[in-house]
């Protein structure tokens, strides 16, 4: 990831060549504030962003239904089953984002990913036990108040039942 | 990747990103040129690879398909590929019925509604033929 000089006001989308899923229409998903944007891609129903934009926090949230389901292999068969099944299921990056100078390319992101499911079984555990406890989305946040973090965790703002 | 296209959002902070994996990249780069074909018999890989790796190991699908209800090794086999068919949802040919049925028994399983489907013939059928193509290096 690196600083960037585009302005908080600029997103920029990156939508690569070759993904089949087409144009993703840019909305962005927030639990705090009147902001009606969001983000939708090919696999909305089961993964989504969420943006606390009064703490600046960028979060992916597993959404309710695929939670559960993704609760019932860890539960079944083992932590590294449901880590395997996450970089199974998840998406190429579509979209770059930069705010206030700080933010995530595709290809940092794409770099990025695998340490952040593989990385620490622990809190990814602990998170999802925490987000099948409190029928929340388990999520991976990746930004708050302006600086870059990794923490996996439950949240309910801005979180969707989902589909399968 | 070239850049197609940039967007201005007025008076907002606005924070996007996603999720970042490749279906066949867990032991490769994240390269988009490894995406099975939908359809293909690289696709039913992709389906069954947390399953074969993490799951079954010296299992096969035809035993899989015959445990009980609320067997651990099943529900997570069918949790696994219910999840996966999220993202490859194409058609599978000779395997499809074995794998939609895993994946409906994954989904009733979680939401808790209902008894999950008992396999019939062309389920079993479905699986004993994923089984002798696997032996055969289907996915090899």
């Amino acid at each position: 990831m690196h600083d960037d000089h585009r302005t908080n006001r600029t997103l920029r989308v990156h939508a690569p060549r070759l993904l089949a899923v087409g144009l993703i229409s840019l909305i962005a998903l927030t639990g705090l504030t009147s902001c009606k944007t969001s983000v939708s891609w090919k696999l909305g129903r089961t993964h989504g962003a969420v943006i606390e934009k009064t703490a600046a926090r960028a979060s992916l949230a597993i959404y309710r239904k695929p939670r559960s389901l993704l609760y019932q292999l860890y539960r079944n068969g083992g932590t590294k089953a449901a880590q395997d099944a996450i970089w199974q299921f998840g998406q190429p990056p579509v979209a770059s984002i930069y705010v206030n100078g700080i933010g995530f390319s595709t290809q940092v992101l794409n770099q990025k990913m695998h340490g952040y499911i593989y990385g620490d079984a622990a809190d990814f555990r602990g998170a999802l036990l925490d987000a099948q406890d409190n029928h929340d989305c388990l999520a991976l946040t990746l930004i708050s108040r302006g600086a870059y973090i990794k923490n996996w965790t439950h949240k309910a703002v801005g979180c969707q039942m989902g589909s399968l | 990747m070239s850049r197609r296209t940039s967007l201005r959002s007025a008076g907002t902070l606005v924070l996007i990103m996603t999720l970042v994996a490749s279906g066949c990249g867990r032991h490769t780069s994240n390269d988009d040129a490894t995406e099975p074909a939908a359809g293909s018999h690289r696709e039913v890989c992709v389906v069954t690879e947390v399953v074969r790796d993490d799951i079954l190991r010296r299992g096969s699908f035809a035993e899989l398909v015959e445990r009980p209800t609320g067997d651990r090794k099943l529900i997570a086999a069918a949790s696994a590929i219910a999840l996966v068919r999220t993202r490859y949802d194409g058609d599978l040919g000779p395997y499809q019925a074995a794998i939609d049925h895993l994946a409906q028994v994954g989904r009733v399983n979680a939401e808790e509604q209902g008894a999950p489907p008992e396999p019939d013939a062309k389920v079993r059928a479905s699986a004993r033929r994923l089984d002798r193509d696997l032996a055969d290096g289907l996915c090899t």
